[in-house]
């Protein structure tokens, strides 16, 4: 073990302080959510800053539950968000890679073709009736494929490929690997954190996207779960009274316990995911497989 | 690229067959390219004649291409409005200081994040502080208006132990732009540090090790070792930030200004909902959204092409 | 390791294939088949469940009534992004409904399908089938949905809201407290709120209180705007038979000094500048301020806030009072405006007789109360005229009742209201009358000039006049307002609002005649 000086140490302790501040600070919004969520509808209604629920009831949780829409939302963001997270990951991976040598022809081009992509985007309606016109609507491929490729995430995959020592692919190439074996072979297995990292923000899109469901489902067994969860949140007297509908219809809208109920139910499953992409942020996790 | 250019100077090939023999040579990784490709090219260039609607009165059942063409119009509309360069300026205002706190902070806390010892602490301290993410800004924006309310929220609470006045925060022009930057740093400084905690962990241990020989204590490691290191990454991360130049952030302001905020806090977005959206303008809005793409592209290549000067690998 | 890899890839692209083709077959079913008659139709708001027992009834009710097989085609409507998903739906004609739901909102879209002529005329339908829903609305409601060019209606209100939805209400225990009578008269009101401000009206020996809580929207301000016969809101008839825009009349910065002196001293609760998120709800339950202007249907017993409050100030009571009478001895009450949302009959509906018939039957009382409130004795009992429910909410939202709204009624077939609370809504109605006179609600989809300047003019209104409530800018700020408002293209609304209201008082005897010939006989 390495001797720390003083000033080292003094650093450390504060440093330890300062991020339990920090989560103490970022974990209330989560426990306001994760209290209001068992908490009585008719105390909670009265709002307020609370430390525990206010009164407690777990009336809430049975309601989001058994709510029919939820659970089918589930299976969808499911289903498109691990074939998407895979597919995203590794077309992305594919294009970074190619994208990343310099000597590729057109490199600067296509570049930019990924690059344009970003910033101008036709417009709702020119992609409706195309996912129309491909018979895509109300299909699983709907919610995936025009997703699946994001220019953000290339372009930071590519950063991480270029600084892949050079002599690594070339030691393969000299031992008669094309660039496919070595992308596959080496380039990808020496790339896991960058690959995780990119499949764990592809893996949130599609878990958070309720969009694609405004664009291109009408099924309501097809929704998204966030399109669910959604409607759930939006669905107050607030959001009513701003369309300025009648009030026999503002009695229906979702309790404030529900909202966080469904949010809580929601949110779980997606994080659970980061402990398993945290495993891969070893220090050193490049170089270690080179070596291996 | 080198090699090549050296022998069809020296050589006379016919530059044809290079170009072709280059192409050869990197057939693979054409063959890597080509499925993202093929999706980028069907679901994102496909659809974009939708832009033209921003030149046309757009009418939704005409079609895009039978609609009347009014040329620059839209645009015209939208720098004649009374407010705005007020409006462009509270945007460019919002986003910068977004952009400089949303870069610096989470680069900062992966930085002492990655000096924690401790894997359990460390393992827990990332897992919760990311959490704020997945909060979406409907709910978030509901706890922020009971915390800073000026009855009876914690915030003013807490000023009011210590003697001071209560603050308005969300209805004063004065704080209204810390409230938005803060609480934007809040929700995603911990997401952000995602990316710089995958570079650091692509850090050849070799190097601290070499540092520490050389008697190079923890800020030095931190300055000569792990800052260069990620440097590429910021690099990038900073260019790519330029593309939302324009976009300060639409949910969270909508959701959390009032009439007594508008002159620091209506920007491009908020004002193109309320005028274009709410009199189902598309063509006000989508001129609006050209007009913002437009100067986030010029940003984001003028960013690559200095980059660059200064020998950095910028995005191509 | 690499082979697997290509292999899924390739797995991959098979299934994209496949599911192109599949999907394109599911698309092609949807055309009726052997005689069964399928309905494809909008619904925004409701629990919105797929294959309810609310549909299965209403399949029942519709193929009994037609001999036909009847299938329900719900496509339900996202919360937010409602509008745009209308429009996707609309853009092409293969997916449009056959029977579209929209919001108010949405009358420039509605425009641009009139013109395209993609919507069926109501008139002929509703002759042979909507008995029901002629004798429910009145002249006027379908005045404003008819159009004057072409003497049709592309368009039908959907759910009109009761005549007046909102009251003042005070805290009669707090007045009671205090030894104070109820407000009738502006003064007497303003005296009041400040008693509940500064005097401690709950007894609980801290200065918590405050007379006037409330949304963020102007109407919050009811009490005082319309005392004064002002709306800032909407066009008002003038004396020389004119319209202004309610905003930039005189009395508005009276009732502004007023508002900004309760402001300075504490009057009115600081959360109701900047709650965007309009808590009223919460404020209403919490019971921390002495007087709002708020729903009519909060007298009823199950009104939820009002359950909260009862539970947290048992000795508590809201009174809903009479509206406060302006200092030119003027009162009223905010009387509902145009219909929130219309339902439309598009080209892509093959058999509109049939679907006039389901709206026809949504309409009559006994189907209507099955659909919205479940089964007498099973789902609900009566208790003073209003349905007390007897399953729990969640289980109400799994049966889809209340999913099928289309054509509510508002009479005593709507068992969402008591009787005494039905009574009150009968006496809005006659309070918001001197208002309703006054208003003018512009009929006309295409006004140009309002479409281009009242962005920026109601963004004015809204800075300035919570500005000058605030302290932030002096009273005599109002003057600039209006001039700076008839500057910002004010005059060119005003003139082009009154060009349409000339206009639109021609059309009137137009449509007098066409609903002498069209719709009277047919009731």
């Amino acid at each position: 073990m390495i001797r720390l000086t003083r000033g080292e140490k003094i650093f450390t302790i504060f440093n330890h302080c300062f991020l339990i501040f920090l989560m103490i600070l970022m974990l209330y919004p989560v426990w306001y959510i994760f209290m209001g969520s068992f908490s009585d509808a008719t105390r909670a209604q009265q709002g307020g800053f609370f430390l525990i629920p206010a009164g407690f009831s777990l009336d809430a949780f049975k309601a989001v539950l058994t709510n029919v829409s939820l659970l089918s939302g589930f299976k969808t963001t499911l289903i498109t968000t691990v074939i998407g997270t895979i597919i995203g990951t590794f077309l992305s991976a594919g294009m970074a890679y190619a994208l990343s040598k310099n000597r590729l022809r057109g490199q600067f081009i296509l570049s930019f073709i990924v690059l344009f992509t970003m910033l101008f985007n036709g417009g709702m309606v020119p992609t409706y009736l195309l996912v129309k016109n491909l018979g895509l609507l109300n299909s699983y491929w709907a919610l995936i494929l025009p997703n699946a490729i994001g220019a953000w995430n290339i372009f930071v995959m590519m950063s991480f490929f270029r600084g892949i020592p050079r002599d690594l692919e070339e030691s393969a190439k000299i031992d008669g690997a094309n660039d496919l074996t070595v992308f596959f072979r080496i380039v990808l297995p020496i790339s896991k954190p960058v690959l995780v990292t990119i499949g764990l923000f592809l893996a949130v899109m599609y878990w958070d996207d309720f969009f694609s469901t405004i664009l291109y489902i009408t099924d309501k067994s097809m929704w998204q779960l966030q399109a669910v969860l959604n409607d759930v949140i939006t669905n107050t007297s607030e959001a009513m009274m701003k369309q300025g509908v009648s009030v026999s219809y503002q009695q229906n809208v979702s309790k404030f316990t529900i909202q966080m109920a469904s949010i809580v139910v929601a949110t779980i499953p997606i994080l659970i995911v980061y402990p398993f992409v945290q495993k891969h942020f070893v220090k050193g996790a490049m170089i270690g497989s080179i070596k291996g | 690229m080198e090699p090549t250019t050296k022998q069809s100077l020296s050589v006379p090939v016919k530059p044809k067959s290079s170009i072709w023999k280059d192409i050869v040579r990197d057939k693979y990784l054409y063959l890597l390219l080509l499925p993202g490709m093929i999706l980028l090219i069907i679901f994102k260039y496909i659809p974009m004649y939708g832009v033209i609607i921003a030149f046309k009165d757009y009418n939704i059942l005409l079609g895009i291409t039978k609609s009347a063409w009014v040329g620059f119009e839209q645009f015209e509309k939208l720098f004649r409005t009374p407010d705005f360069l007020q409006v462009l300026w509270n945007t460019l205002l919002i986003s910068l200081y977004k952009l400089v706190a949303g870069f610096t902070l989470p680069i900062i806390l992966s930085l002492l994040l990655n000096e924690v010892r401790k894997i359990g602490f460390k393992r827990v301290t990332q897992s919760i502080i990311y959490l704020p993410h997945f909060i979406s800004w409907v709910v978030f924006a509901g706890i922020i208006t009971t915390f800073l309310n000026p009855v009876d929220g914690l915030v003013n609470y807490i000023l009011q132990l210590f003697g001071h006045e209560a603050i308005d925060f969300l209805g004063n022009s004065h704080y209204f732009r810390s409230v938005l930057v803060s609480t934007e740093v809040y929700k995603t400084v911990g997401w952000g540090t995602i990316i710089y905690l995958a570079a650091i962990s692509g850090v050849n241990p070799e190097l601290y090790e070499a540092a520490i020989m050389d008697g190079a204590n923890k800020f030095r490691q931190m300055w000569h070792v792990t800052l260069p290191a990620i440097r590429p990454v910021i690099i990038i991360l900073v260019i790519l930030s330029l593309g939302s130049i324009l976009e300060a952030g639409f949910q969270q302001i909508y959701l959390l200004y009032s009439p007594l905020v508008y002159d620091v806090g209506d920007v491009i977005d908020t004002y193109v909902y309320r005028e274009g959206i709410l009199n189902a303008n598309y063509s006000f809005a989508t001129a609006a959204g050209l007009f913002k793409s437009m100067i986030a592209l010029i940003l984001i290549v003028t960013a690559n092409r200095i980059a660059k000067r200064f020998g950095q690998s910028g995005l191509w | 390791m690499k082979r697997k890899i290509l292999f899924s890839m390739l797995l991959v692209l098979i299934m994209i294939l496949s599911t192109a083709c599949s999907s394109k077959e599911t698309s092609n079913e949807s055309d009726s088949d052997s005689g069964t008659v399928k309905i494809s139709m909008t619904l925004g708001q409701g629990p919105k469940t797929p294959n309810s027992w609310a549909q299965q009834q209403l399949e029942s009710i519709m193929s009994e009534k037609t001999g036909k097989k009847i299938k329900l085609d719900p496509i339900f409507l996202p919360t937010t992004d409602q509008n745009s998903k209308v429009n996707l739906l609309m853009s092409a004609k293969d997916t449009m409904p056959d029977i579209l739901w929209w919001n108010s909102s949405m009358q420039p879209e509605f425009n641009d399908w009139t013109k395209a002529g993609v919507l069926q005329d109501w008139t002929p339908l509703l002759q042979k089938e909507g008995k029901s829903i002629l004798n429910s609305y009145s002249k006027d409601d379908i005045f404003y949905a008819w159009d004057d060019k072409s003497e049709k209606l592309y368009r039908f209100p959907d759910d009109i809201s009761e005549p007046g939805t909102m009251t003042t209400v005070i805290r009669k225990d707090w007045l009671d407290n205090l030894g104070l009578d109820v407000p009738k008269t502006y003064d007497e009101y303003l005296n009041v709120l400040r008693a509940f401000t500064k005097d401690d009206p709950d007894g609980n020996g801290k200065n918590d209180t405050y007379g006037l809580g409330g949304e963020y929207y102007w109407r919050a301000f009811a009490p005082f705007f319309y005392s004064h016969g002002v709306d800032v809101e909407n066009w008002l008839k003038q004396d020389d038979g004119t319209l202004k825009f309610g905003a930039v009349m005189p009395q508005v910065k009276d009732v502004l000094k007023d508002l900004q002196e309760l402001y300075k001293e504490g009057v009115i609760n600081p959360k109701m500048t900047t709650e965007a998120n309009a808590k009223v709800d919460e404020e209403y339950a919490n019971g921390k301020v002495g007087s709002l202007y708020y729903w009519v249907a909060s007298a009823n017993p199950n009104y939820s806030p009002g359950q909260s409050f009862k539970a947290k100030n048992p000795k508590g009571e809201y009174l809903q009072i009479d509206p406060i009478i302006g200092p030119d001895g003027f009162a009223s009450d905010v009387p509902s405006g145009t219909p929130w949302c219309y339902l439309s009959i598009t080209q892509h509906d093959q058999h509109p007789d049939i679907t006039m018939q389901l709206l026809n039957e949504m309409n009559t009382p006994d189907t209507m109360q099955l659909i919205t409130f479940g089964e007498e004795g099973k789902d609900y009992n009566l208790k003073d005229g209003a349905a007390d429910p007897l399953i729990s909410p969640a289980e109400k939202d799994k049966k889809g009742i209340g999913t099928y709204w289309y054509m509510t009624r508002k009479d005593k077939a709507n068992l969402d209201n008591t009787t005494a609370v039905n009574k009150l809504f009968a006496e809005r109605e006659k309070t918001s009358q001197p208002m309703r006179d006054k208003i003018v609600y512009i009929k006309a989809l295409d006004r140009p000039a309002w479409d281009d300047y009242s962005g920026d003019l109601n963004k004015l209104r809204d800075q300035t006049f919570w500005a000058i409530i605030t302290g932030k800018k002096p009273v005599s700020a109002f003057d600039d307002f209006v001039k700076q408002w008839y500057k910002m293209g004010g005059d060119k609304v005003e003139k082009e609002t009154n060009d349409l209201y000339k206009d639109q008082q021609k059309q009137r005897d137009k449509f007098d005649d066409w609903y002498k010939k069209n719709i009277e006989p047919y009731k």
